[in-house]
């Protein structure tokens, strides 16, 4: 179901609101989990992402089950707090404004003191996949040591005219302020700040927990993703109004602690392969000198804008 | 690592990135004709190959990777290339 936005006031942080208040699960534990939902075609989102062309984020995905886990009473006590990682994302095919989709989660392994649940999307029908991503649910651990962050001689600055310029995203889902790009062009740093008037923010009541604040973790992969276009449509820039950047597939992120509203999201982004049209990426993501997040195999990939619109019935 | 067991491995990468049943891999299957695979599949294959089999496959191998078979072969190739 579309919910209206007085409905229900949010425990944490979140882009958009997909399912009704909590209600018990509906299987016994560790059974699958399967629901259905529908994004508001007037998602303030659609308005940036993109303009002329309005598809869902890709990564909304990972907040719609992250919600339905909630929703259900199976994401844990810690709001905010919960996920620890994503595991082998892909996205197959555009979810567009008003389409209804459905969701089934089942339990996957897991490691100590974690949980873990495979989730799927298809059309409301069950028939086209539309993506499939795990999440690791559990505390956040501290991440592996990380070589000292390395300097960029002879960095190409991108300001945000050049941000604005190479990107078709716009508010409420440009999530990159500042970038500089090596000179090789392999490697790009960028910066975004997390800021409480970011809409993720609009629809919280009364805060009692710090951790209801923490910025949601679909919007940390989404800014990270957005670095990854930047350092791509360097070395092959987007033909603007007929192609688009889109988010094939992550292999892993590491979520090692939560970022709050003032903090500066720095991302490292090291490109590993350019095939045609289709980058694979790693990297991480700091706040202050700490390693929040590590991204492993990150793909993405130019595509013709028409060609994301469903095939027709 | 034993041929059947690397053939096994390389299957289940395989199924991993399309999202099959590795039953449904046999060594001739296509995986962009018969398994509905696009080039960005094809490359997340490559990256996991490259990952868990700790080997390196040139650019130009990929327009051979359209199989089991075919991967094995790529796969071969590219260990030779690390030994030698």
């Amino acid at each position: 179901m579309a919910l209206s936005s007085e409905s229900v006031r949010p425990a944490r942080a979140r882009p958009l609101e997909l399912f009704g208040a909590a209600t018990p699960a509906q299987h016994p534990e560790g059974a699958s989990q399967h629901a259905r939902f529908t994004v508001a075609a007037d998602d303030p989102v659609f308005a940036g992402h993109y303009p002329g062309f309005p598809l869902l984020p890709g990564v909304y995905l990972v907040e719609a089950a992250l919600q339905l886990l909630e929703a259900r009473g199976l994401a844990g006590h810690l709001p905010g707090r919960a996920l620890a990682g994503i595991r082998d994302l892909r996205l197959f095919a555009a979810i567009l404004p008003g389409m209804a989709v459905s969701v089934t989660l089942a339990g996957a392994a897991a490691g100590p003191g974690e949980h873990a649940w495979r989730c799927s999307f298809r059309d409301a029908a069950g028939e086209r996949p539309l993506g499939s991503l795990t999440l690791v649910l559990g505390p956040q651990s501290a991440p592996p040591p990380q070589p000292a962050r390395a300097a960029l001689p002879d960095a190409l600055h991108l300001g945000p005219c050049d941000i604005i310029n190479r990107l078709a995203h716009r508010s409420p889902i440009l999530l990159v302020d500042r970038a500089s790009i090596g000179a090789d062009g392999k490697a790009l740093r960028a910066r975004k700040l997390v800021s409480l008037n970011e809409p993720c923010y609009g629809r919280l009541g009364e805060v009692d927990r710090p951790h209801q604040l923490a910025y949601p973790a679909c919007l940390q992969v989404e800014s990270f993703v957005q670095a990854c276009a930047l350092l791509v449509t360097q070395a092959r820039p987007l033909v603007r109004a007929e192609e688009v950047m889109i988010l094939g597939a992550i292999g892993a992120v590491h979520l090692h602690a939560p970022v709050y509203p003032g903090a500066i999201l720095r991302h490292e982004v090291q490109l590993q392969r350019l095939i045609a049209d289709t980058a694979l990426i790693d990297g991480v993501s700091r706040s202050g000198r700490h390693v929040v997040a590590r991204f492993c195999q990150v793909l993405v990939a130019i595509r013709p804008v028409a060609g994301l619109r469903p095939p027709a019935r | 690592m034993s041929t059947s067991n690397r053939i096994d491995v390389i299957r289940n990468i395989i199924a991993t990135a399309l999202e099959v049943d590795p039953a449904l891999i046999a060594g001739s299957t296509n995986f962009v004709t018969d398994l509905g695979a696009d080039s960005l599949r094809v490359i997340e294959i490559l990256a996991r190959l490259e990952t868990e089999l700790k080997i390196r496959i040139a650019q130009a191998m990929l327009v051979r990777m359209v199989s089991l078979d075919t991967v094995a072969e790529v796969v071969d190739e590219s260990w030779t290339a690390v030994a030698a």
